[in-house]
């Protein structure tokens, strides 16, 4: 069976087991235990919790809460909100200049920061070759994610392209040299640390796993400026909030009709699915809801190089023109497409796809406007 | 590996001295505690060779922090690739993956045993 055909079958089989229940966004995994599903409920509200200076926000922020983004259409979604990241690639290493403040650079400073320092944001780091525009992506489904082996990732990487099909995809890595998964270069390893480390570089919320706050511009926080002690939230707050977004469904995509089915087909047939996976399995986990579980996830994890026009930062060992696959879950809640939000609908994000995505790109140029249109009502499902 | 082994710890700080009572005879002046060790895992960031010193980049999800630490002239840098190993800061270049166990004397970080990693697998 074809990759998408199992993709189908499996969604299909999923859906009976599941009693043909419909996953709404924002909602829990199914076969969560209920002491789980407590903890994802009490998880969601610390996600949604609105900080301020005197909680811990800050000093440098990008947001009051982690739901104040990831909010459309419900807690884990979408949101309008842009932020900047900033790094600089030289003799083709990459500095995260973190000396600087990078590689998050925040854009809002809390009021007693702005009367010490008469900064609106952090500045922009003087020794940056790039900067980075990241728009909010949808966080349904990234417990499962997490939970994909390595080894599966690294199974559908041809760093040398052997096969010759045009479509390479290596692993990053984190800075401790682990295999990245998480983020739109991939640097992170795993969904903890990436919620760990977003509360303080999207937050100011220090933690007990990340209990110092960012500088600014690489220099310390001036004295009198945090009246919070760190860290600003403890364990349980933490983990509570990991636990939200990792038993964070992915939604039942919607119901194809003929169209949506022959797109889907489609999308297989001119190579988008080299790289969008159309399924992958978890491995072992203490939470059955996770354990062993085929979704459909669109993603290889892997970074592809995208051409010069979408180039940006580098990260880890991605360079700036290599982006890690972006999951189509939930993508029917996105309003803005491609990493930096250029493209306001899926077919101008297809067609913005460069290097290793230019064959399924021009492919798709090149299929008729009923195929096109197929190909767009399958995504629209997702 | 768990999110600790990024910036873990893996020593505690000596615990405090007793407290002696006021007509007790004179305590014997307390053991030396060995200094507490720190493990990091990362990637190197700079290197001064002058004064043997190195930056590390470490960290949690985009989180990342500089930590400083020296290097003493004559500590063996093990390499895995080569099962060889070089002497002191020069053993490192920007870019390597390293994992260094050190504690703090004087307010800094001093290096014990530093070991280049190879990406796994």
């Amino acid at each position: 069976m074809s990759r998408p055909g199992a993709a189908a079958a499996l969604c299909l089989a999923a859906l009976a087991f599941a009693g043909c229940r419909v996953v709404k966004p924002g909602d829990p995994l199914l076969g969560l235990t209920r002491e789980q599903r407590d903890r994802f409920a009490r998880g969601r509200a610390v996600f949604d919790s609105v900080f301020t200076p005197e909680t811990g926000l800050g000093p440098l922020f990008n947001s009051t809460a982690c739901g104040e983004c990831h909010e459309d259409p419900k807690s884990g979604g979408t949101g309008d909100e842009v932020e900047v990241h900033a790094t600089a690639f030289r003799g083709g290493v990459c500095d995260p200049l973190v000396q600087e403040g990078g590689p998050v650079i925040q854009q809002h400073t809390t009021p007693a920061l702005k009367q010490a320092l008469g900064i609106d944001e952090e500045p922009f780091p003087p020794s940056a070759t790039a900067r980075a525009m990241r728009t909010t992506p949808v966080i349904f489904g990234r417990g499962l994610l997490d939970l994909v082996p390595d080894s599966v990732i690294l199974s559908y990487a041809d760093p040398a392209d052997k096969n010759h099909d045009g479509i390479s995809g290596r692993a990053n890595r984190n800075v401790d040299g682990r295999i990245g998964r998480f983020g739109r270069k991939a640097l992170v390893p795993t969904l903890r640390e990436f919620n760990d480390g977003a509360f303080v570089a999207e937050q100011g919320v220090t933690n007990p796993a990340v209990p110092t706050e960012e500088t600014i511009g690489g220099r310390p926080i001036p004295g009198g400026v945090d009246p919070a002690a760190d860290p600003e939230i403890n364990q349980d707050q933490l983990d509570l909030t990991n636990d939200f977004v990792r038993f964070l469904a992915p939604p039942t995509p919607e119901r194809l009709g003929g169209e949506g089915r022959r797109g889907r087909e489609i999308f297989s047939r001119i190579g988008c699915a080299a790289c969008h996976v159309p399924t992958l399995r978890t491995g072992d986990s203490p939470v059955a809801a996770l354990r062993f579980k085929d979704f459909a996830a669109y993603t290889d994890l892997l970074l592809h190089d995208m051409g010069p026009d979408l180039a940006d930062i580098c990260l880890g060992l991605a360079t700036p023109a290599e982006f890690r696959t972006e999951p189509l879950i939930g993508l029917r809640f996105i309003k803005t497409f491609l990493h930096d939000g250029r493209a306001t609908t899926p077919e101008q994000a297809i067609q913005d796809h460069g290097g290793e995505g230019a064959g399924a790109r021009d492919r798709f140029k090149a299929l008729p406007p009923a195929e096109r249109q197929a190909l767009i009502a399958f995504l629209k499902s997702l | 590996m768990k999110r600790g082994a990024v910036f873990a710890i893996t020593g505690v700080l000596a615990g405090s001295l007793a407290g002696v009572g006021q007509h007790a005879a004179p305590p014997a002046p307390p053991a030396p505690q060995p200094a507490a060790p720190y493990t990091y895992q990362g990637t190197v960031h700079s290197v001064q060779a002058k004064t043997g010193t190195l930056e590390l980049i470490t960290g949690v999800g985009h989180a990342l922090r500089l930590v400083q630490m020296r290097v003493p002239t004559g500590l063996r840098v093990a390499g895995t690739a080569a099962g060889g190993a070089t002497v002191g800061v020069r053993g490192v270049k920007p870019g390597d993956v390293v994992r260094i166990v050190c504690h703090r004397a004087g307010g800094s970080l001093v290096a014990d045993k530093v070991e280049k990693l190879e990406p796994t697998p």
